[in-house]
């Protein structure tokens, strides 16, 4: 057990806000995901900063598009389906791009974790889009427990 | 809950609790009691995918 829920997340924050800085204001975010079409936006779930009175995100949004959570910054099984969950409740809809990561440096996903984790979260009734490497048995596997015959 | 979260700042703002990894739903904040020893975890949605 780990001392704290989420406790690499505060050391991860680099990714979280390189991502933040890819539009040099959020107007221009605003347009640019208005320009694109697109159906779907993904939003991070990052626990509350009380000291930064930041821009809510999600007065930002085009009317109409699908806000899909992440779990980006969990590293735990455990971290990803409550942050799963909390998504869900903050969204109404049990849409959620599921990360587990496994390397702090390059992000990349720990592929056993998130299977597990998307095993869970199938189960509660998510629908559930992971974060995987082009492992095809990883892959073969979430597709069939997502779409059981 | 609902007064932990006045007393934060965070009264009108969108985010979504967890007690001990518990979701506690928004309308459940008024009747949901807190201990000492509570884990509690309050997240937003903030830009980045």
């Amino acid at each position: 057990m780990s001392d704290s829920l989420y406790s690499r997340q505060s050391h991860v924050p680099l990714a979280a806000h390189r991502r933040e800085r890819k539009y040099p204001s959020l107007a221009v975010q605003l347009a640019a995901t208005e320009a694109s079409g697109a159906d779907m936006v993904t939003v991070a779930l990052r626990r509350v900063d009380r000291r930064r009175r930041r821009a809510d995100v999600l007065h930002h949004l085009p009317e109409g598009v699908t806000i899909l959570p992440n779990t980006a910054g969990c590293y735990r099984v455990e971290d990803a389906v409550t942050t799963a969950q909390l998504g869900r409740e903050l969204f109404g809809h049990a849409l959620v791009k599921l990360e587990v990561i496994g390397d702090e440096r390059t992000l990349f996903p720990d592929v056993p974790a998130t299977l597990e984790a998307a095993r869970i979260l199938i189960r509660d009734g998510f629908t559930v889009l992971p974060y995987v490497s082009d492992d095809p048995v990883a892959c073969q596997r979430l597709a069939r427990w997502a779409a059981p015959r | 809950m609902a007064a932990l979260l006045r007393e934060l700042g965070l009264g009108g703002r969108r985010v979504a609790v967890a007690v001990n990894r518990e979701v506690v739903p928004r309308s459940g904040y008024e009747s949901r009691t807190i201990a000492p020893d509570d884990r509690i975890e309050i997240l937003e949605a903030v830009g980045g995918g």
